[in-house]
């Protein structure tokens, strides 16, 4: 196995590392020191270390509610791509070779489409004169519009979109792992489609489905565009509310308190995750 | 059941296609607001959205934000991933995480630390903090495609060159490379994408001068809910289709993105 | 009486024809080995037969019903995978219990079934333990129980002992010709390797090119090949043209290159320009007495090179007919290189081939 000395395979290292050193890691304590601190960050007269910001955000009705609504939301959305990511990625998985690739394509297609252009289809789509009402109203179905969009429906609708591809990767990842002659050992053993599905396949893919929720809740909950374009007027998730205090109301230590809890929600999730699937134990793994 | 199974996977590729399908398909309407169906087809929405000067302005600068970040994330993707791969350092595991970071920090949190990097760092360019930032979240991607690429590598095709004479830069040059040329390519495609298509991130650095085209469609639709929007979207979409394809060509979908 | 039939059974793939109009009837109770090489058809048929795969053409039949478009999960066939395929996230038992819990059998019999499953594959004790924690041959035991305890119609066994190594194979091999005739379960196994099929079956079935060359006792099957094909796969070391020179009741006469054979004419209607096959165990060298004399099946040559296996000798002796691949015993006199020598074979020891 060709190996690189240890001098030179630091400097190759270098140049990433650095980068992200500098411009991630040491202003995330930059953050952690402004959370702490209040005053006029406009002008810089800051007081002394503090822990008003986080009494301020985890006692206040409004900013609790934005979290929790964050968090609910986020959960939903999660669960929904579960039940419909599981579908997708079973047709991925099963479909013969040659029409793997243009339903991949498909399915991943919103991760490349730009997320302006995707939340404006919702918005056509979903508006009061939108398709979905418009339909239903020339159907008989109904008399008056629906109000879809700038709800949290609409948040839900556009997250699902965003975050579907991520789900249906892992979930097809995890099938190809699966040796393809249990399937036709549980067929012979006397199982159907269904049950094959119930007893063998799922409770192997669970890695993956652990694996693609813990990606799709935390890009949920670190949704900017979507929640702001779909949502109700008003900060919808804390992303939203993260912007206004930074750039409207200068805000910077209420900004970085949120900014912060939302990091470590995200990180949280994907360790609880990522420590759930290694304790499966090595049965799991070693199918998968 | 066979038929239910249909159903919702026609159901569930509706949903999938639907803002997309709607969106091109507004484009060409006649009408002065975003309709659906559209009554009437033209083109002149285009014509309309391509001649704003502040949407060209736009374009061209996510255009070459997009292209020099490729360019710099890709070199520094390439080295970080073979020194992981094959070279003899302590804490891989560590070094791994951090290099992939950037993919677990929500993006307004990481538009925030370039924003108070530049400021500790006296970056007052706009552009270059826009470079870092796109820089910064494409690396992770780029670093999981050719550390895989690399770990499915037989070295012996490298050992081989070794006994041949030639020492390690040569080696890589001809011999590592242009195996992974595929996935670096494709690592490549997939970034100009995300730098492209970014909103998050350069929402928090962009000026109104230096603007990228996403979010100069965003503002524009604060005021004004005409086709020429769906117009640009449905560019950005066939944009984002050329690059599906190159890229299902190239090293597969599912690999680039990390199946 | 049969318990399967295979009629005409056709499957290509592409342009290739992996099945070409088999057909076979296998006994209630027998083993058959399908027995050839990579690519002559012998897991398709298995797999059709399992359902798991879907013939063009052809029936099966198994006591008496037609089960070919039954679907594979109603066929009530046990199968044995190469890869054992075991459920890694189950336990032993709940491996062995699987076939059990889909026919609905309730927990106590399924308990007292599963335990009689691995009693019959002596792995009593082992029940809660997980697959990846079972040695390669454990593995295959219970992918084995697994397949029995649901009492199937037939048993079938795809290459299941080739990944394991010479000693468990054999191991394995006697273990499984026991369990079946035990249960007097027909059983289909699939291999490439002749010494296996030879030790496990009741009746070997040869194949190449998607067609069944021949079908016979291992014995026959061994020692009088049909054709060339089956010849040369059972290691007939030996095969050389002749002509046919005259025919009678009970022998044949052929000649190669000076060389006069007699043969058992058993072989229907051979005439004209023949293959002879000759295995190498059963050519002796001749210490010139006895039928030396009229130089019937007696052919002169030179050792060429001379190996010691151990257990035996390995000639090559040259003679006009070509190189001779000749077994001696280790104990006998040793031939050197260079040493004339006359090779001797009995009649019924000769094979003919028509070409």
């Amino acid at each position: 196995m060709p190996f690189i000395a240890r001098k030179y395979a630091v400097w190759m290292l270098a140049p990433a590392l650095l980068l992200i050193l500098a411009f991630l890691v040491t202003p995330l304590i930059d953050l952690l020191r402004y959370s702490f601190l209040s005053g006029d960050f406009a002008t810089g007269e800051l007081g002394d270390i503090t822990l008003a910001n986080y009494l301020h955000v985890l006692s206040d009705p409004y900013y609790l509610g934005i979290i929790g609504r964050t968090f609910l939301i986020s959960i939903i959305v999660t669960l929904v791509t579960m039940v419909a990511g599981l579908p997708l990625a079973a047709l991925i998985w099963r479909v013969p070779t040659f029409w793997r690739s243009p339903l991949t394509i498909l399915v991943l297609s919103p991760l490349l489409v730009s997320m302006v252009a995707s939340s404006y289809g919702w918005i056509v789509i979903l508006g009061n004169k939108g398709v979905i009402n418009n339909s239903l109203i020339a159907m008989g179905i109904i008399s008056e519009p629906i109000k879809l969009l700038y709800t949290n429906t609409a948040i839900v609708v556009g997250l699902v979109h965003v975050v579907l591809p991520f789900m249906v990767l892992s979930l097809v990842a995890s099938l190809d792992r699966i040796e393809p002659n249990l399937s036709e050992a549980a067929a012979m053993l006397g199982a159907n489609r269904a049950r094959i599905w119930w007893h063998v396949l799922l409770p192997l893919c669970i890695p993956g489905i652990g694996a693609g929720a813990t990606l799709t809740f935390a890009l949920s909950i670190s949704a900017y565009v979507t929640p702001a374009v779909l949502g109700p007027s008003g900060p919808n998730f804390i992303t939203t509310l993260i912007y206004q205090n930074f750039v409207n109301l200068y805000e910077w230590g209420v900004g970085s308190t949120l900014a912060l809890l939302l990091l470590v929600s995200a990180v949280i999730v994907i360790l609880a995750i990522g420590l759930t699937t290694s304790k499966m134990g090595p049965a799991r793994r070693a199918a998968t | 059941m066979k038929t239910l199974n249909a159903i919702v996977i026609v159901l569930l590729c509706t949903f999938i296609l639907a803002p997309t399908v709607v969106i091109a398909l507004t484009s060409f309407g006649a009408s002065e607001i975003l309709e659906f169906p559209p009554r009437g087809w033209t083109l002149r929405w285009y014509g309309y959205a391509i001649a704003k000067p502040e949407f060209q302005q736009a374009a061209w600068n996510s255009l070459w934000i997009a292209v020099v970040t490729m360019l710099i994330s890709a070199p520094l993707a390439v080295l970080a991933s073979m020194a992981l791969v094959r070279g003899r350092i302590p804490g891989r595991e560590l070094i791994q995480t951090i290099l992939l970071a950037p993919l677990v920090v929500p993006s307004i949190v990481i538009g925030l630390s370039i924003l108070l990097a530049s400021a500790r760092f006296d970056l007052p360019l706009v552009e270059a903090r826009l470079l870092i930032a796109h820089v910064l979240i494409t690396l992770p991607y780029l670093v999981r495609t050719v550390t895989s690429s690399l770990v499915r590598l037989d070295p012996v095709a490298e050992e081989a060159a070794r006994v041949l004479g030639a020492d390690s830069f040569r080696t890589f040059w001809f011999v590592t490379l242009p195996a992974l040329r595929p996935g670096i390519i494709a690592g490549m495609i997939f970034a100009f994408i995300i730098s492209f298509d970014n909103v998050s991130i350069s929402l928090f650095l962009a000026s109104a001068k230096t603007n990228t085209l996403p979010l100069s469609l965003m503002s524009y639709i604060e005021y004004n809910l005409d086709p020429s929007v769906a117009a640009v979207s449905t560019l950005l979409i066939f944009m984002a289709l050329a690059a599906a394809i190159a890229l299902e060509r190239l090293a597969g979908l599912r690999r680039t993105l990390g199946g | 009486m049969t318990k399967l039939t295979c009629n005409s059974l056709t499957k290509s793939y592409a342009n290739n024809r992996v099945l070409n109009d088999v057909s076979a009837d296998i006994a209630k109770g027998e083993l058959v080995t399908l027995l050839g090489p990579s690519g002559c058809g012998k897991t398709t048929l298995l797999r059709a037969i399992a359902g798991l795969s879907m013939a063009d053409t052809g029936s099966i039949l198994l006591d008496g019903a037609d089960i070919t478009h039954t679907p594979i999960h109603r066929r009530n066939i046990g199968m044995v995978f190469q890869s054992h395929a075991l459920f890694p996230h189950m336990s032993v038992t709940d491996n062995v219990a699987f076939g059990l819990r889909m026919q609905g059998i309730q927990v106590d019999e399924r308990r007292n079934r599963v335990g009689d499953a691995l009693a019959l594959v002596r792995l009593n004790g082992f029940e809660n333990r997980m697959p990846h924690e079972l040695s390669g041959g454990q593995q295959q035991r219970v992918a084995i129980a697994r397949a029995i305890a649901i009492n199937p119609s037939v048993l079938l066994l795809d290459e299941p002992f080739g990944a394991l190594d010479r000693k468990l194979r054999e191991t394995l091999q006697v273990e499984l010709r026991q369990l079946t005739k035990n249960l007097s379960m027909t059983a289909i196994f699939v291999t490439h390797d002749q010494e296996e099929a030879l030790v496990l079956s009741d009746r070997i079935a040869v194949m190449n090119g998607g067609v069944i060359q021949q079908i016979g006792s291992p014995a026959e099957v061994f020692e009088r090949p049909a054709n060339q094909f089956v010849a040369d796969f059972m290691g007939f070391e030996n095969m050389f043209s002749a002509t046919v020179v005259s025919q009678s009741n009970g022998s044949v006469r052929l000649t190669s290159r000076g060389l006069q054979v007699e043969a058992i004419n058993d072989c229907n209607a051979v005439s004209g320009e023949v293959k002879i096959g000759l295995r190498s165990e059963r050519i002796s060298f001749s210490d010139g007495s006895g039928k030396d004399a009229d130089g019937v099946n007696r052919l002169p040559g030179k050792v060429a090179q001379a190996s010691y296996r151990g257990d035996r000798w390995v000639y090559a002796v040259d003679t006009a007919v070509g190189v001779f691949s000749v077994k001696g015993s280790a104990d006998a006199e040793a031939k050197g290189v260079g040493q004339p020598v006359v090779l001797a074979w009995e009649r019924a020891a000769v094979r003919v081939f028509g070409s």
